[in-house]
């Protein structure tokens, strides 16, 4: 049992903060507000250069790192209030590698239709005839990504297939989320399925589906994690700093028991995700350990979001104040990748018998 | 980074799981459903003395004093294992006591008392609060004062469970009455047949015994006193973070979480049973969550004590989830289990045993009892997060 990094993960995260906190300045989170990425070329040229996207892969397509490195460096992501977009190209860049295919540019991976995730049932769309038609939503990074992994159907069996964004056949828009990430509708009319953008068939896609999703979950949840410690450290601070009736707001008591808890909530946060990315990362069975995860972090960030709102008071609810940002990613995060519902759903699958099959 | 026993630790775990097979027979089973905590059954001192055969009265001991030397972790396996499987293990005076005297006790104290200790011949009963000194202990007043080579202890003590069995009291006692009311106060240890002492017996809500002890005039040696004199108050909070190991394990939960996810299946209500209303699978799969943090928040403080030093807010953290987890443990069970729920041990129809309404009763003390939930949420606020005092 050890529930540290090591040494080396340790300085992994600290020179991933030098840079975060060094590139992402108030002002630059305000004009990335106003672009279409969520981030500038720049910026991209950066993450890029520190081969964060090429370090994610498995070691043969020549990256270094695992599932773990690269949960720690999204923690980092998260503290910082990095770009979506990285998530995003991370997740894609490893389904690619996993399935063979040779990555270039951003890939993301459509895991939403429009009312739910991918992965339960035969997705709508389909491909016939060579042709791909259908709709993804909610697809991050969707209009500015170079490519896109799509799950459909074909002869009642599950494809993956990747296919270059600007490929005829298929129009992007903007969807108008709250969050602050960058989630796209992605229509598919008739869009020519090469032999080369097949990635998988039948049940090899399913198990590798699985995997994308659960990858996903995973580096969210870490970020999620991230997020949640800046939340809980800025409260803290700020109650130290703010004096009200002659006396620093930390020194109520009614304040003191808010803090306790969200540090509770947050080390219990931490533990749960940790230990399903680390089950996931060691090729264990994780099922169990994510559905927990989800089904805990969700609830708990956004909870510590909305205390830290109380005891910030009008201070921390300007716009040029970062915590609503945080506020939002909870609940964002939490509506993509933490749905308490469906992971109690699962969860319960894995505890007991499933006797009204027809549910 | 590992969030998973390592090969020994799971050697460990065999070794105690291979001990529980051969030790906890089906009368140790009967015994522990039909008595509370009015006696330890014959059974049960069995059981114990197997324990204290194998060595096993002190995992985290040093081996100079013939303990294993074994880390939190690896007592957090043992603790946890015991637990899950209904065993009664060891008291206070291995895990809290014994643990202070080897920390603070004179050479002459420690070959004294951990010898008669190990041998199973001394069980304290812990005497802290009084009346007028609960949550305030440092209010406390019993006074021990110095009368030649003896020690003179006159006041009262509440709260103090165990007393009726224990062979000596662990008491608290106030050696200086011109100190600061933190600094006065010193540990001493008292025998239970020491002419002055009246036990009398009370009831609390579960039917669980606890008892007020008086002391008029009790002479005690002065070498029954233990470590440095005024150093009492922060041995006793030191002990008491030790032991959150013990209280900070979500096991019970557990094991009672286990036996209902069993009993749903086999309870019928409206023509299908508990474990298909999506109501009762939500609740439980939400309670599955919850142990399951819990349990990270309890290895937490095993493993931040294995990284030196006392584990204060960890232990803290573990002890304000774990017993409030199993008064929302004990209430949600009883809400899905209905009428049935109501049922005592003594009835065979009870589910779980009759285990469930129990713990609603008992989990009030967990939440006010070594140490307030309200006190470890100051602790951690102050403490952990440095916000002022």
């Amino acid at each position: 049992m050890n529930l540290a990094p090591t040494a080396e993960q340790q300085e992994l995260q600290a020179s991933a903060r030098r840079f975060l906190e060094k590139e992402i300045t108030r002002e630059r989170l305000l004009a990335w507000d106003k672009t279409t990425e969520g981030y500038d070329a720049a910026f991209w040229r950066g993450v890029v250069d520190l081969g964060w996207i090429a370090f994610s892969l498995p070691e043969p397509a020549g990256g270094g790192g695992g599932l773990l490195d690269m949960a720690l460096i999204l923690e980092e992501c998260g503290r910082a209030l990095a770009p979506a977009g990285i998530h995003a190209a991370v997740v894609g860049a490893r389904a690619l590698a996993a399935l063979g295919a040779p990555v270039q540019g951003v890939a993301t991976a459509a895991l939403h239709e429009r009312e739910r995730r991918a992965g339960k049932g035969l997705p709508s769309s389909r491909v016939e005839r060579g042709k791909l038609r259908g709709e993804k939503w909610f697809v991050r990074q969707g209009v500015s990504a170079d490519s896109l992994i799509v799950p459909a159907r074909e002869h009642d069996e599950l494809v993956l297939v990747n296919v270059p964004a600007n490929a005829p056949g298929i129009s992007r828009r903007e969807l108008a989320t709250f969050g602050g990430d960058r989630q796209s509708v992605v229509r598919f009319d008739g869009v020519a399925i090469s032999p080369q953008a097949r990635l998988a068939s039948g049940a090899a896609a399913a198990e590798a589906l699985r995997r994308i999703q659960d990858e996903a979950t995973a580096l969210a949840l870490a970020e999620m994690v991230g997020g949640f410690a800046v939340v809980c450290e800025t409260t803290v601070a700020y109650m130290k700093e703010r004096v009200q009736f002659n006396q620093p707001l930390g020194k109520f008591q009614g304040v003191q028991f808010r803090c306790a808890d969200m540090a509770t909530s947050l080390s219990a946060t931490r533990h749960v995700v940790f230990s399903a990315i680390w089950r996931l990362s060691q090729g264990l069975d994780a099922r169990r350990e994510l559905a927990i995860a989800r089904a805990w972090a969700g609830g708990a960030y956004k909870q510590a979001t909305l205390d830290a709102h109380q005891l910030h008071g009008g201070a921390g609810y300007v716009v040029e104040h970062p915590l609503h940002r945080y506020a939002e990613r909870a609940q964002s995060y939490a509506i993509l990748f933490a749905s308490e519902d469906d992971a109690l759903t699962e969860l319960a699958d894995q505890l007991l018998p499933r006797e009204d099959e027809e549910r | 980074m590992r969030y998973a026993f390592t090969e020994s630790q799971l050697a460990w775990r065999d070794e105690v799981r291979a001990f529980i097979r051969e030790h906890k027979t089906a009368a140790l089973d009967d015994e522990m459903r039909r008595l509370s905590n009015e006696e330890i059954g014959p059974q049960a001192r069995k059981f114990q003395d197997a324990l204290l055969a194998k060595g096993w009265w002190g995992i985290c001991w040093p081996k100079e004093y013939g303990g294993q030397e074994r880390s939190a972790i690896e007592l957090f396996i043992f603790i946890e294992e015991m637990t899950l499987a209904s065993c009664p293990y060891l008291s206070l005076t291995y895990t809290s006591m014994a643990p202070t005297i080897l920390r603070v006790g004179t050479d002459e104290q420690k070959s004294h008392w951990l010898p008669r200790i190990t041998r199973g011949e001394i069980e304290f009963a812990a005497g802290y609060s009084e009346p007028e000194a609960g949550t305030d202990l440092a209010s406390l007043r019993t006074r021990a004062d110095l009368d030649g080579d003896h020690y003179l202890v006159n006041g009262q003590k509440t709260w103090n469970t165990g007393a009726h069995t224990a062979t000596h009291q662990w008491l608290a006692v106030r050696t200086d009455q011109q100190a600061k009311k933190h600094q006065g106060i010193s540990l001493l240890i008292v025998p239970m047949d020491a002419p002055g002492i009246t036990v009398q017996p009370i009831y609390v809500w579960p039917g669980l015994r606890t008892n007020a002890v008086f002391f008029d005039n009790v002479r005690v040696p002065k070498d029954h006193l233990i470590g440095a004199p005024g150093m009492g108050f922060y041995y006793i909070a030191m002990a008491l973070d030790f032991e959150r190991i013990a209280i900070g394990s979500p096991a019970m939960v557990q094991r009672m979480f286990g036996q209902l996810r069993e009993t749903v299946a086999t309870i019928e209500r409206d023509g299908r049973p508990l474990a298909a209303d999506p109501a009762v699978r939500r609740k439980l799969a939400r309670l599955e969550t919850e142990i399951e943090a819990a349990r990270w928040l309890a290895i937490q403080n095993a493993w931040a004590i294995d990284q030196g030093g006392v584990p204060t807010t960890e232990a803290s953290m573990a002890k304000i989830f774990v017993s409030e987890l199993s008064a929302r443990f004990a209430d949600v069970a009883l809400e899905i289990l209905g009428p049935l729920g109501q049922l005592g041990p003594d009835d065979a129809d009870a589910p779980v045993d009759g285990r469930i309404q129990w713990l609603y009763r008992v989990a009030p003390m967990l939440r006010f009892g070594g140490g307030t939930n309200e006190v470890q949420r100051i602790i951690i606020a102050q403490r952990g997060l440095g916000l002022p005092r």
